[in-house]
């Protein structure tokens, strides 16, 4: 039996096309989705699209998000490509989290905290029961919860900042000293990632991976493939200010904001040297939007590569190539993707050798 | 609010419209696109410019076609020859013995430069160009003016041992034409 190539591509393609926009709009008396609905009604879809495209431009997410139709990796695909087209207009520089206006903050190393423990919006309390009554929800309805929350602020202005927590436990020298001169950050939009690679390679990666792939190896680690055994000094998520040096001054100026998740954990104790106090040791995570599982997921994986890296690899997530080359999105999509593509070659020689090891064996 | 005029060619949406007609061009040697509805007062040439140059780009401008306000405007850094990635000279002004630009290597065929040359018009004119190659269904005939031939004899020796070579890309006042180093040219006219 012989193989026939495939033909009508040009005409094939154009007419999937088509129906895969009539797939979208098959049911046309419901209003089109706008995208600011996307942008605050499915905000964690949004967020996690926005970190995954490793672009913060929060109209373009809600239109990625439209265009793919839900698909996050498509989603996050479309940002990229954007990305590759956008101008260079300068590189910011190094920024702290100290003056994020943050809308939750939360530790799980000490009840009481400076500032107080502040929940925020979170489902971390819910019980995983289905609200029923979203099955009709009426625009009065929808307009009524708004306008209440907004009636049920407290005239007084609540403090939007607060110091962090590893602050403390740095001033107890129970963490060690910031380094004072950070390295400039590895721009793994330009450079490939040859290993081994600096920890701001590893963690500008971790920042813009696929959710599900870095959680998955970070439960690895914490199933007991791995021995971080990390706690949550602290979550914070807000809006970090972003300062840029002016074009023709040089001055820094804030030019927006980003909304940013943001995790320290501590793990682990050890001495930098033989001669050293015995410290923390410190892994970070952080992405665009809210995303609290990612950014502690990248956290421990922070904190497993280190290990690695200072006492050798015992478990893959402690494997920088491991983890680095396996938690990307559009990567690890483009390949499962292009398994779909034409190999009528190669699948051909496939045959030929199959038909001939068959024959020789007669 | 203070608001600013800023000419359509530094205009975010702009540059993504002239970025489309780029890729389009591309893929499709030999088909020329107009830029006119969008660069307002700008030539097509700083149309294309300010698309696609940023301060990581590497520039080399042997006619000084750009002004002082466009340079400081595309934030792009000036070099020699040699270490460009993008070239811009005026195509009826023949390359001098001595001008070769980057070729790129073997394993990173990349760094080949882009070169954009400015003619006097696109689409009409004596010289007449056989376009042959990827994205071109049989040949492709296109004419131009103002543009020494001298250019694509170079040319052919710039892209002979592909991958390495480099890009051509050809403006006029209001349109633009791309042709990549897998066009075969053949001069008819």
């Amino acid at each position: 039996m012989g193989y026939v190539a495939i033909k009508g591509g040009e005409t094939a393609i154009s007419e999937a096309t088509k129906l895969l926009e009539f797939l979208r709009t098959q049911n046309y008396n419901d209003p089109p989705l706008s995208l600011v609905s996307i942008q605050y009604q499915l905000h964690a879809l949004h967020s996690r699209v926005l970190s995954e495209g490793g672009l913060y431009h929060p109209d373009l997410t809600s239109l990625a998000i439209k265009q793919s139709a839900g698909d996050t990796l498509e989603a996050s695909f479309y940002l990229r490509a954007y990305r590759s087209t956008c101008p260079r207009l300068g590189i910011t520089p190094v920024h702290t989290t100290d003056s994020m206006r943050l809308i939750r903050r939360i530790s799980a190393a000490f009840k009481e905290i400076p500032g107080g423990q502040m929940l925020g919006p979170t489902s971390d309390y819910l019980q995983r029961l289905f609200q029923f009554e979203l099955l009709d929800e009426s625009p009065e309805r929808f307009q009524e919860i708004a306008q209440n929350w907004l009636q049920e602020i407290p005239s007084a202005n609540l403090p939007t900042s607060f110091p962090k927590v590893l602050d403390s436990l740095r001033a107890e020298g129970l963490l060690p000293s910031l380094q004072q001169h950070p390295q400039p950050a590895f721009d793994i939009t330009r450079k490939p990632l040859v290993f081994p690679v600096p920890r701001s390679a590893a963690l500008a990666t971790m920042a813009r991976s696929e959710t599900g792939s870095i959680l998955g190896i970070a439960y690895s680690n914490m199933r007991g493939y791995g021995d971080i055994h990390p706690t949550v000094a602290e979550l914070r998520v807000g809006y970090l200010p972003v300062q840029m040096p002016h074009l023709i001054t040089g001055e820094l100026v804030e030019v927006g904001e980003v909304l940013i998740t943001e995790c320290e954990v501590v793990a682990m104790y050890e001495a930098t040297t033989k001669d050293s106090k015995p410290t923390f040791g410190l892994g970070y995570g952080a992405c665009f939007g809210h995303n609290e599982v990612k950014a502690i997921s990248m956290a421990i994986l922070d904190r497993a590569l280190q290990k690695g890296q200072q006492q050798g690899i015992d478990n893959p997530s402690e494997d920088p190539e491991f983890v680095l080359l396996h938690i990307d999105g559009i990567e690890s999509m483009g390949f499962a993707s292009h398994y779909k593509m034409p190999h009528y070659v190669t699948f051909q020689s496939d045959l030929d050798r199959l038909r001939s090891t068959q024959k020789n064996k007669k | 609010m203070i608001q600013i005029d800023i000419e359509p060619i530094w205009r975010d949406e702009v540059q993504q419209q002239i970025f489309r007609h780029l890729l389009s061009s591309n893929s499709l040697p030999g088909s020329i696109a107009a830029l006119g509805s969008y660069i307002g007062q700008d030539s097509a040439l700083m149309g294309v410019l300010a698309t696609i140059l940023d301060n990581t780009t590497l520039l080399y401008d042997r006619d000084r076609l750009l002004t002082d306000r466009n340079w400081r405007r595309l934030d792009v850094r000036e070099v020699p020859l040699a270490e460009a990635n993008f070239i811009v000279a005026e195509a009826v002004i023949a390359p001098a013995a001595d001008f070769i630009p980057n070729l790129g290597t073997l394993s990173s065929p990349e760094l080949g430069a882009t070169l954009i040359l400015l003619v006097e018009k696109l689409g009409a004119g004596s010289l007449m160009l056989e376009l042959t190659g990827p994205g071109i269904d049989s040949q492709r005939t296109v004419a131009l003016v103002g543009c020494d031939r001298h250019w694509f004899d170079l040319r052919a020796e710039w892209v002979a041992n592909f991958p390495m070579g480099v890009d051509l890309i050809l403006v006029d006042e209001t349109q633009v034409m791309f042709l990549p180093r897998t066009t075969q040219i053949a001069i008819v006219s």
